[in-house]
């Protein structure tokens, strides 16, 4: 595991420091105002309707959830402090707190979910997640007043990332929806850290701490967002030091961040997945062997090293290498050019005196690579190496640039023959990644794949609540899939993002990028 | 008497347009007239020059090359000039210096090419509206106003939007956008030129239009042409480039100036060499057209010459 090495330096150095008692460990200061820039203004703060990243990441302070994912990615205990999945998952039942109170005063309980759930799924409040709650949720019982049970239509393994973990499922205090009905948006109550203060149209949003949050007060006073939608504003604000968060960081940014000593460059893996992915209606890619072929052909490894050092790691099969489910000694092509040319000369293909692929009857070995340009992380940078180490084969092979959204255009009418594509999720569970990229019926099934073994596993993983079982059922679906090649994984992008010297004690995690609850500012 | 006359008549004619077919006929005399004006004009030379200097490159570039413009050494990446790369290497560790001999052909190709096609295309319709006027004048001339109507970078990016990105649709895209300024310089010059007595004379002689065009009226258009292609030139390099910049353009990994200096412009801060070596190319090259078809303007214009 390539995890992460850099901060391990920083805390080998903190240790260090520590014991030759150069510094000893800080009493983290109380108070200061955190500043925080937002991409785009907030829209609405009920949470039925919350659905942009911006109000996300605010609401993320009010409210929260039955489960939370924690720092790691698995799940701990939220709202509820333990939780049962009936063993064929169709049954879900959490056991909360009793100790919570909303921000209102009202107490936190079993009424209060079924309220919020079934306010959700009422088509008059038309949230957008409406019809998925409906299709998943058939009934929930309260046996008393700290349970909460959901009995689902059918048997979903991925009720907790697909319901639960949703932003229209943080919990909103029940008498502020009836005191305050349609400006519930502006007025949101929750039980989380900070307390909603304010919020200017345009201007900011200001948060102050709750005293009584049950899982201990925040250090800091309060939190002011305010919306800063240029990038290069952001930045500028960060490095003067009227901010002290970006929240995404743009990628012709980091060597800029990097240099700068007040600022601090963090990033994590995400559950992502960068990837080519070989149209297989294409007469070049149907046998196997090619698609083989052109995975030993890359070296993946090397490429991501030197393109991406620090900001990604290669990609280990079709899972994101960080999901619960990744197998770790999936099947994988290391690079090795001469088995390339051998699998290749088994499908027809050899070099001629040029050292251009050739079939029988003379014809090159030409197809487009198409790539985005600025939408991943060194993209057209990447893809032109791997143009390279193509043509090095004797591939004939050339490089197609496209607008993102043409892409993707290209993508839907299988108007492509070798594309770079991302898929990226907040969860790393399998059916948010394999069911779409590899299931026959997966909307993002761009080249076509279809084998009805995969479709039997990735089916029988998402109807089972058993870990073992659905491990089991992962474990042989990635290396059926890595087999065949339908992609050549090629990265894992990080989260990156970026915030002040003087927060301290940040604990940066994709699942819980927000989470301003242990930091403090140091003055 | 009669010699008095026919002076004092060839006086008052523009002597450009005076001359008609002896322009080229008695070429020698011109040329030599010419050549003595423009190598007078220091700043046109040495742009004559500084062109000279790239088509040669532009020829030599497999013999001058240090390194295989494509060749990529990972593990080189972005280094600053060196005995070993006088300038650098690139985001892929290619030899930037080869790069950008080996992009002095695309550029000098897209030059010539787009120039080329506006002006066949402007100037063959420029010569027939101007000539035949009326109806045909009318009609041509409103479709390249509405091709003028059109700010030019915006119509060559809506041309290779169309056409799909590519180094051969910004030549087609940036010629044909040259297409009305060329048939209006034209059309304009034959308008002045077709009410000479000797277009009067040819037809009087039983020429044909097609013969009067090209041999009588022609000839006569080619200096302003000239002029203005030179300076064109100098526009469809920078479009070409602003392209490319885009990424409209050249293709990767292509070693098109252009592109090279938008790839570079996320290193500025760290490796600034990646901008200033194409970024003076292409500065170097615009300049060369601009002086040079300064130059050939002061030598060619009777109004200036006289002055």
């Amino acid at each position: 595991m390539q995890r992460r090495w850099w901060p391990s330096v920083f805390v080998v150095l903190a240790v260090v420091l520590l014991l030759a008692g150069l510094g000893t460990a800080e009493e983290p200061r109380q108070g200061g105002t955190l500043r925080v820039a937002l991409r785009a203004d907030v829209i609405n703060f009920d949470p039925p309707a919350i659905q942009d990243a911006p109000t996300s990441g605010v609401a993320f302070q009010i409210f929260e959830h039955l489960i939370r994912r924690d720092f790691d990615g698995s799940y701990a205990p939220g709202l509820a402090d333990s939780w049962e999945i009936a063993e064929d998952a169709s049954e879900y039942t959490f056991y909360l707190r009793d100790d919570v109170t909303f921000h209102d005063g009202t107490p936190f309980n079993a009424e209060a979910v079924k309220f919020h759930y079934e306010r959700v799924m009422d088509p008059d409040t038309a949230s957008h997640t409406g019809e998925a709650f409906r299709e998943n949720i058939k009934e929930i019982d309260t046996p008393d007043n700290y349970t909460v049970r959901f009995v689902l239509h059918q048997p979903n393994a991925a009720f907790i990332d697909e319901v639960v973990i949703q932003n229209t499922s943080f919990i909103a205090s029940p008498a502020a929806i009836e005191e305050y009905g349609d400006d519930a948006a502006f007025n949101p109550v929750g039980t989380g850290p900070f307390m909603f203060e304010s919020w200017t149209p345009d201007t900011e949003v200001v948060l102050t701490a709750n005293p009584d949050y049950w899982d201990g007060a925040p250090n800091i006073d309060g939190i002011v967002y305010r919306p800063i939608p240029e990038a290069g504003t952001q930045l500028t604000e960060l490095r003067t030091g009227r901010i002290h968060f970006m929240t995404s960081v743009p990628i012709e940014q980091i060597e800029t961040l990097e240099a700068d000593d007040d600022v601090v460059l963090v990033g994590e893996p995400d559950f992502n997945t960068r990837y080519l992915v070989f149209d297989l209606d294409n007469p070049l890619f149907e046998d196997e062997k090619v698609r083989q072929a052109l995975s030993y052909a890359l070296d993946v490894e090397e490429l991501v090293e030197v393109f991406l050092e620090g900001v990604a790691e290669p990609g280990k099969g079709p899972l994101p290498n960080y999901s619960y489910y990744h197998k770790d000694d999936v099947y994988t092509f290391p690079y090795n050019p001469e088995k390339a040319l051998e699998l290749l000369a088994e499908a027809g293909w050899m070099q001629d005196d040029d050292g251009m692929l050739r079939n029988a009857d003379g014809e090159t070995f030409a197809f487009k690579l198409s790539t985005p340009q600025g939408r991943y992380t060194m993209d057209r940078e990447l893809n032109e190496a791997v143009h390279y180490q193509f043509r090095q084969l004797g591939l004939d092979v050339d490089i197609e640039v496209l607008e993102f959204a043409t892409l993707v255009d290209n993508l839907n009418a299988r108007a492509f023959d070798l594309a770079y594509i991302g898929m990226m999720q907040r969860t790393g569970d399998p059916t948010a990644h394999l069911d779409l990229m590899y299931h026959t019926e997966g909307w993002a099934n761009w080249g076509g794949f279809s084998d009805a073994r995969i479709d039997e596993l990735l089916d029988a993983g998402k109807r089972t609540g058993d870990e073992d079982e659905r491990r089991e059922v992962y474990y042989e679906a990635q290396d059926l899939i890595a087999m065949q090649a339908p992609t050549i994984p090629i990265m894992n992008e990080y989260y990156l993002m970026a915030h002040r010297a003087e927060v301290k004690d940040y604990i940066f995690s994709v699942s819980r990028t927000f989470d301003f609850n242990n930091l403090w500012l140091y003055e | 008497m009669q010699n008095t006359h026919v002076d004092s008549h060839a006086k008052q004619l523009p002597v450009s347009y005076g001359a008609g077919p002896k322009w080229l006929s008695s070429s020698r005399g011109k040329l030599y007239d010419f050549w003595r004006r423009f190598r007078k004009n220091r700043t046109a030379v040495i742009g004559l020059l500084l062109i000279a200097f790239n088509v040669s490159v532009a020829i030599l570039a497999p013999v001058l090359a240090p390194y295989d413009p494509y060749e990529q050494n990972w593990r080189a990446r972005m280094e600053g000039p060196s005995a070993e790369h006088w300038f650098g290497t690139d985001q892929h560790g290619r030899d930037q210096l080869s790069r950008i001999i080996w992009g002095s052909r695309i550029s000098l190709a897209i030059g010539m090419i787009s120039v080329s096609i506006g002006l066949f295309g402007g100037g063959l319709l420029g010569l027939v509206a101007g000539f035949f006027g009326g109806f045909v004048d009318n009609t041509i001339m409103r479709i390249m106003d509405i091709m003028m109507a059109f700010p030019g970078v915006l119509m060559a990016m809506a041309l290779v939007a169309a056409l799909g990105p590519g180094l051969y649709n910004v030549m087609i895209a940036v010629g044909v956008w040259s297409i009305p300024l060329f048939s209006r310089l034209v059309r304009g010059t034959v308008l002045g030129l077709k009410e000479n007595e000797f277009v009067a004379a040819a037809r009087a002689i039983g020429c044909s239009s097609v013969r009067i065009i090209f041999f009588h009226v022609l000839p006569n258009t080619i200096a302003p042409i000239l002029v203005f292609s030179s300076l064109r030139m100098a526009t469809a390099l920078l479009s070409a480039a602003a392209l490319s910049f885009l990424g409209l353009g050249a293709q990767p990994p292509q070693p098109d100036w252009g592109a090279m200096l938008s790839q570079g412009r996320q290193h500025i801060h760290t490796s600034p060499h990646l901008m200033w070596f194409p970024g003076a190319a292409i500065m170097l090259l615009v300049l060369a057209f601009n002086m040079l078809g300064d130059g050939l303007r002061d030598a060619l214009d009777p109004r200036l010459r006289n002055s």
